[in-house]
């Protein structure tokens, strides 16, 4: 089962670093976008919003999985962005309402593009 | 010097070769690790004082975390495989500080479990054994 990675922060892990399908920073090996892995469990990256299939075998695993929890490809990439951001559950619903997209290193919000002052909260203005 | 806020923080697992986030996270905690020691008073001991000495062992402790269930979630699947399957994996904790530092760890043995709550979303707790120690960033 193959699958296509489609973004740039996932850390390469129990394999040995190859340098046409990774590249380093800051001391550590990263997959590239666009490149490719052969695994079993390929579509969990998939449908976790980190890989795209490359294969007809990926394919129909993932999409059967989308059909039955009814997630599109779109909806998968977005959660994932969210997790990469960090944002805690308990603030899910304002950084999908654009409210906020992340948090300032002394836990204040980042400000989204549809931040309201009425939220009475402050943050930097990051969007 | 700062005091590092818990919010942002991410926790990895490993996935296919890849170390990608674990969803829903809400909290997580390890319960320690211990540099073992053994009782090394004798009778020629100077002083009241009992003497340990290091046996060279270090017992990693174990990596817990709560966070929504949705069995329906890649990472929450793998979860519960390594509980049906046995299998180490790697992990890694990324804290929240600007340096966006790191924690990896080995995972020798899951625990999973649920709780179902009318008053409350679906929720569930791992622990993680680990395997050696956990890579502390420096």
């Amino acid at each position: 089962m193959k699958a296509t990675f489609i973004r740039p922060d996932l850390v390469v892990s129990g394999v040995a670093p190859d340098a046409s399908r990774m590249e380093q920073r800051d001391g550590r090996w990263y997959w590239r976008v666009g490149a490719q892995i052969e695994n079993p469990r390929a579509y969990l990256l998939c449908i976790n919003g980190d890989a795209d299939p490359a294969d007809e075998e990926c394919q129909e695993r993932v999409e059967a999985w989308r059909q039955r929890h009814g997630v599109t490809r779109k909806m998968s990439i977005s959660a994932r962005e969210r997790l990469a951001r960090g944002i805690h559950p308990v603030d899910f619903d304002r950084y999908d309402a654009g409210e906020i997209i992340g948090y300032n290193a002394d836990g204040s919000y980042k400000r989204g593009p549809n931040w309201t002052d009425d939220d009475g909260s402050e943050g930097d203005d990051d969007a | 010097m700062s005091k590092v806020v818990c919010k942002g923080t991410v926790l990895k697992q490993e996935i296919s070769s890849a170390l990608t986030a674990v969803a829903q996270v809400l909290t997580i905690d390890h319960d320690g690790a211990e540099a073992e020691t053994f009782e090394s008073t004798t009778l020629d001991t100077t002083g009241a004082g009992k003497e340990h000495t290091a046996t060279g062992y270090t017992e990693g402790g174990s990596v817990g975390f709560e966070f929504f269930y949705d069995p329906a979630l890649a990472g929450h699947q793998t979860i519960t495989d390594d509980v049906t399957t046995p299998a180490e994996r790697n992990w890694e904790l990324t804290f929240a500080d600007s340096g966006t530092t790191s924690a990896a760890f080995t995972s020798a043995g899951t625990s999973f479990g649920f709780n179902v709550d009318p008053n409350d979303g679906l929720k569930a707790s791992v622990s993680l054994k680990l395997d050696q120690l956990m890579t502390y960033s420096t």
